[in-house]
């Protein structure tokens, strides 16, 4: 049957049911339903029509990237950063950001302050970003995909796990990179019209900004993963944010050495620190992606609980 | 196709389902008949790998849901409760995403795509925003994915709640054409729509197995030695209409409502068999018209009162 047949055959149905309403007849109910004829089966469209015989370079590709789940992973990242910039939540985040950046960051230090420098504006992403930002963009992540049953949809089909937290990750953190670019519009501005600028510090303190973000955002997804309601795992992910980052740091003041030592080298802030001095040290490198690893993995174990009997 | 065995479910204390076992084979399409809250929706997710089992074992086309789980859901199509949709999304859009997510190769997607759109009749749907969708038409998007990868089993967790009449006779049809090639197990709480669609039922109640058979004869089983009630819609008086079917042997309890246009609806109870024909007769004798005759259906509501009960007395 070709498919205007189909269409055919689906107006005549229409029709059918229609004559029957006007004739009183009450509309189908569901057990007379079950005794009248069922309507011509519909074929299903040969195969042919719309699959080539030869596999393309794109499908030999996707056969054999598939095994290492980069193809999902894409796709779902691909998804989720598409949805951030549907929703106003995309948008509301990244307009405080260049606001708060613009305003706080650039004119009042630089412009008012006559200060050559980008502290401000890394200080906008230290200390709001990071624990306020981030957490209202990965909070939807997998809170709003259990809420609305789609997690059901992404787990049974074939992808794995990892490969989902893996997805979620990326697309937030890509989001992040993008906000962070945009702060380079003021990076390139200070090298232009100040006469002294330390570049190396500045991409040192970019480096730092980075793993921090990736650590940052892992935290946020774990939060999201452990809940249905987004504004629960927006305080979840804060809550811990504010913890890691700044208690340990805090409580170093308070406790005599060589305790104050450990409290200090695991709070992110002063691990943080040594990149916005210019340094670039492999322990504080490895301290966050550790963070990071350690919270995705955290995330998948979450996820798969949901298997253990 | 598919092999359950002694699968149990707890949620904490409460058991979701106890001991189920039961196998498909290829091609049959089997219906899942039971409350809300039996365990048809456990069930059907621990086939799908969205949940593990407390104990028990279950495989699909020979893989363990447990162990091979990604081999099971490569040829699995599911179609949870509510039909799980981006609701920012353009309908062929989504259905190319579950593509990519599915392994459907690059090459093919557009043609799956395109397909599983014409069997779910969302032609002229295809570019609208999924949350501005009706929910019968969200149903179907939501069935569209299940079937865009061309699984070999289709797990439908109540494929038609929410649709209208035509749209759930269409769904049906389509459910038993999809049947002819592939496996299909779908839940439901109506008792003839399983009729119409499956070839196997199984009833589960309080997280068991309580009946397995063809539908036509576990009905037919299950109804015996019960009373029948007949529904007749008279036009007519309504006291001369009762005097006249009072006068049939066998009619043991009755009730007689107006109904609208001057007719009278009826409701006889009867122990002995079909009386749809004495009924008539006498009807049409006592010269009133009889517009409609109809014998009430089993409901699942009876079916169920009967196991129960006949699970007390054991």
């Amino acid at each position: 049957m070709s498919k205007s047949a189909r269409r055919k055959a689906r107006a005549r149905q229409k029709k059918q049911m229609t004559a029957r309403a006007d004739a009183g007849v009450p509309p189908a109910r569901p057990a007379p339903a079950a005794r009248r004829p069922a309507p011509p089966p519909r074929k299903r469209p040969a195969q042919a029509e719309a699959e080539p015989s030869q596999p393309s370079t794109a499908d030999s590709l996707y056969a054999a990237f598939r095994p290492t789940g980069l193809p999902n992973i894409l796709a779902i990242a691909r998804r989720d950063l598409t949805a951030l910039f549907v929703s106003p939540i995309g948008w509301v985040v990244a307009g405080v950001f260049i606001f708060l950046v613009s305003g706080f960051g650039f004119i009042a230090t630089v412009l008012a302050g006559q200060a050559a420098t980008m502290d401000g504006v890394f200080g906008v992403i230290t200390n709001f970003l990071m624990v306020i930002l981030i957490p209202l963009v990965t909070m939807r992540v997998l809170a709003e995909e259990r809420s609305q049953g789609t997690l059901e949809l992404l787990l049974t089909s074939p992808v794995r796990e990892w490969e989902l937290v893996a997805a979620k990750w990326l697309g937030a953190f890509v989001f992040y990179l993008l906000l962070l670019a945009t702060t380079l519009v003021y990076a390139v501005l200070l090298r232009v019209y100040a006469s002294k600028l330390d570049v190396g510090l500045i991409a040192a303190t970019y480096l730092g900004l980075v793993l921090v973000g990736a650590a940052a955002i892992a935290i946020g997804v774990l939060a999201s993963s452990l809940t249905r309601n987004q504004i629960i795992a927006f305080f979840i992910a804060m809550a811990a944010l504010l913890v890691i980052w700044y208690a340990g740091y805090l409580i170093g003041f308070f406790v005599a050495p060589p305790a104050n030592l450990f409290f200090q080298y695991v709070g992110g802030y002063s691990r943080f620190q040594s990149f916005s001095l210019g340094q670039a040290a492999g322990r504080d490198i490895v301290y966050f992606v550790t963070l990071t690893l350690g919270a995705l993995f955290l995330t998948v174990r979450v996820l798969a609980s949901r298997r253990i009997g | 196709m598919i092999e359950v065995q002694g699968l149990t479910k707890f949620y904490g204390e409460r058991a979701a389902i106890q001991d189920v076992s039961f196998s498909v084979p290829r091609g049959q399409v089997l219906g899942f008949l039971g409350p809300n809250g039996a365990g048809k929706s456990t069930t059907m997710r621990i086939l799908t790998g969205y949940l593990g089992p407390t104990s028990g074992t279950a495989s699909v086309g020979g893989f363990d849901v447990l162990s091979q789980s990604l081999e099971v859901r490569r040829r699995i199509g599911y179609l949870p409760e509510t039909a799980p949709l981006y609701s920012e999304m353009r309908v062929a859009g989504f259905l190319t995403f579950v593509c990519k997510l599915r392994g459907v190769p690059p090459s093919r997607r557009r043609g799956r795509v395109d397909d599983a759109i014409t069997a779910c009749g969302l032609e002229d749907r295809r570019s609208d925003i999924i949350g501005r969708l009706s929910r019968g038409l969200r149903q179907r998007v939501g069935l569209a994915q299940a079937i865009v990868h061309e699984p070999e089993a289709l797990i439908l967790d109540e494929p038609t709640a929410g649709l209208d009449p035509g749209q759930t006779r269409e769904t049906r049809a389509l459910i038993k054409e999809l049947g002819r090639q592939r496996t299909v197990i779908l839940s439901s709480h109506i008792l003839s729509e399983v009729e119409a669609t499956c070839e196997r039922v199984l009833i589960i109640n309080g997280g068991r197995i309580v009946a397995d058979g063809e539908p036509g004869r576990l009905a037919q089983r299950l109804g015996t030695g019960k009373s029948h009630e007949i529904v007749l819609v008279v036009r007519g008086e309504a006291e001369a209409v009762e005097a006249a079917i009072r006068s049939v042997h066998g009619v043991e309890a009755l009730v007689v409502t107006s109904a609208d246009g001057g007719s009278v609806r009826a409701v006889v109870s009867t122990r002995s068999a079909d009386l749809r024909e004495e009924l008539s007769r006498a009807v049409i004798d006592a010269g009133f018209g009889l517009l409609e005759v109809q014998a009430r259906t089993l409901t699942l509501e009876d079916v169920f009162l009967q196991l129960t009960a006949g699970e007390q007395n054991q």
